[in-house]
């Protein structure tokens, strides 16, 4: 891959803007709360939670939200500070780099940042606004989730009691560095515009940190504006993901166990489905003894870069298709990638 | 006050710091994350606090627009999983998740009880379950035919006769998501006319019995009880 040509980004690659959207009567926001607070009330006079498919549904979403919202927090805390403290001249030093190097070392650089993928969404996307290539923001968004020293601490832990632990936390690292780096090679290798446009960024490129107001400002300023606006997608990808778990029965899938190819391709079916935190999905991965080590490879490799959860919030943040980018680019490392293992090991 | 898109914005931060606060101070917290996470409880409780505070503050005297009607949403959205924990306070995975879930039935927990077998001083469902499979384990452990055990669980299934019923527990890493149920199968032995519901909660007390690849425990005492305030176990406990 080191052929692989990277043209020069423009410096802000953000869609085009939009126009001023329309406002919200203020009745309809007093209505909407006082709405919410009268459906919680009968919903708990009329026994809501005894249901067991509301209840499994609410409990997976809320407890997906609450472990993941302090990620989104952390990032955005992250982002903040590389928006108002990092000077844009770092990051034309760093595009000076070649290209065959930018992308690697911007992988690379995941060891270094100690949050799962919800975390590592906004960081990435304040990177690219910043100036930093897309294909190296793209690079360090996807190695984070599974290069972290966290994610690598909890495989070497989940997989040393069946004594396979430093071949699935090197592999599963190797791996996920090959697809930060294919990913970022071939989705961002021209330059051209990844996210999508927001009126916060509108908003914040108004406001002058450095004359009107303090770098502190800023930074809140920062902090909340990437928290709502990340959080609010975290919400919805939940919702999906605990709707997956809700009603689509596991149970099926042990009956592809056996199958080297079937069963890779099921367990990373079921990665995307379950959303998991990478950061723990090596002790549900370390439980699925009846699949080959490969395919619980496949499911550590794809879940932390593609889930239910984090599709919306790619979504949100990138234009159209760059999941199935990502997927398209993911999906057959980790499949080939768990085939080579089971036959090696 | 003017209601613009900053007051909605730090309503939204504080909403979110106060329901962190309260899983914190109440330990509700149990309820959604592992141990593992819990850190992440007060992070978000003071964390979010801060910045909402930071924010009003920053913010103060510049003239914001109303939210759009995108926002509005995006907000609304926000406080959706808040309503939620609000309307099933108490609420937990129970049977029906078991059901969906890998279970004990699809996957054999060895590697699982392994983690959990540093501790072996207390047998628990997953250390029973993977016994049953594993000779060696059931050796490091001490199992064997007539020891006695005590259990507390959830009935995940029931048979249509008098057969083995299922009591399970969840054992969780992060939260609740990626939760495994692991069960353990109860013979009924001399307790006789025990009316039974998927989901009750049980204390069982009785003898291990030797089972086709699994150990039984043959029931002496078998009592409702109230849920547990933390109703998942980790690897660790």
């Amino acid at each position: 891959m080191a052929g692989v040509a990277i043209s020069t980004p423009a410096p802000a690659p953000v869609a085009d803007q939009r126009a001023p959207a329309p406002v919200v009567p203020l009745w309809i926001v007093g209505a909407v709360f006082w709405l919410a607070v009268l459906a919680v009330v009968l919903a708990r006079a009329a026994g809501v939670a005894e249901s067991e498919t509301l209840a499994t549904f609410g409990v997976i979403f809320t407890s997906i939200v609450v472990e993941a919202l302090p990620f989104i927090l952390l990032g955005a805390v992250a982002a903040a500070a590389i928006a108002v403290w990092v000077p844009a001249s770092a990051f034309v030093r760093l595009n000076r780099l070649l290209a065959p190097v930018q992308v690697p070392a911007a992988a690379a650089a995941g060891f270094a940042m100690p949050v799962c993928e919800c975390g590592s969404v906004p960081v990435a996307r304040r990177l690219i606004l910043r100036g930093l290539h897309p294909s190296a923001g793209v690079a360090f968004m996807l190695a984070a989730p599974i290069l972290n020293p966290i994610v690598l601490a909890s495989t070497w832990v989940a997989y040393g009691a069946a004594g396979r632990a430093l071949e699935m936390t090197a592999v599963r690292a190797a791996l996920g560095l090959l697809v930060a780096v294919l990913a970022g090679w071939l989705i961002g290798r021209r330059g051209e515009p990844l996210l999508r446009a927001r009126q916060s960024d509108a908003d914040e490129l108004g406001h002058d940190h450095g004359e009107g107001g303090s770098s502190g400002r800023g930074f809140v300023e920062h902090v909340a504006s990437d928290f709502v606006f990340m959080g609010r997608f975290v919400v919805l990808g939940a919702a999906v993901a605990a709707l997956l778990q809700t009603v689509v029965p596991q149970e099926a899938l042990s009956t592809v166990a056996g199958a080297p190819v079937i069963g890779a391709l099921a367990l990373m079916g079921l990665a995307m489905l379950l959303s998991l935190c990478s950061e723990a999905d090596a002790f549900v991965a370390v439980s699925f003894t009846a699949f080959p080590l490969g395919s619980q490879l496949a499911f550590l490799v794809l879940g932390p870069v593609v889930d239910a959860k984090l599709a919306v919030l790619y979504g949100a943040t990138f234009r159209r298709r760059f999941v199935l980018r990502v997927l398209a680019v993911a999906a057959p490392v980790a499949l080939v990638g768990a085939l080579v293992f089971d036959a090696l090991w | 006050m003017s209601f613009d898109t900053r007051t909605l914005r730090a309503i939204a931060l504080l909403a979110w710091g106060s329901l962190f606060a309260w899983l914190w101070l109440s330990g509700e917290s149990v309820r959604y994350l592992g141990p593992r996470t819990q850190w992440v409880v007060p992070v978000g409780a003071v964390g979010l606090m801060l910045a909402a505070a930071g924010y009003l503050r920053a913010t103060r005297g510049r003239p914001w627009p109303r939210p759009s009607a995108l926002e509005a949403l995006g907000l609304t959205g926000l406080a959706i999983p808040i309503l939620a924990a609000a309307t099933l306070a108490h609420a937990q995975l129970g049977s029906l998740a078991a059901s969906n879930k890998f279970s004990s039935r699809g996957i054999d927990p060895s590697a699982l009880a392994r983690l959990a077998s540093r501790d072996a001083s207390r047998i628990g469902f997953l250390q029973l379950n993977a016994a049953g499979r594993d000779d060696g384990l059931t050796r490091e452990l001490g199992l064997s035919a007539g020891k006695s055990v005590r259990l507390t669980g959830f009935v995940s299934s029931v048979p249509t006769g008098r057969g083995p019923f299922e009591l399970s527990r969840f054992y969780i890493t992060c939260c609740v998501a990626d939760a495994v149920p692991v069960g353990v199968h109860v013979d009924r032995g001399t307790v006789r006319h025990l009316r039974l519901g998927r989901d009750d909660w049980l204390d069982v007390t009785g003898v291990l019995t030797r089972g086709h690849r699994e150990w039984i425990v043959r029931a002496v005492r078998i009592q409702h009880v109230d849920a547990p305030s933390d109703p998942y176990l980790s690897y660790t406990s």
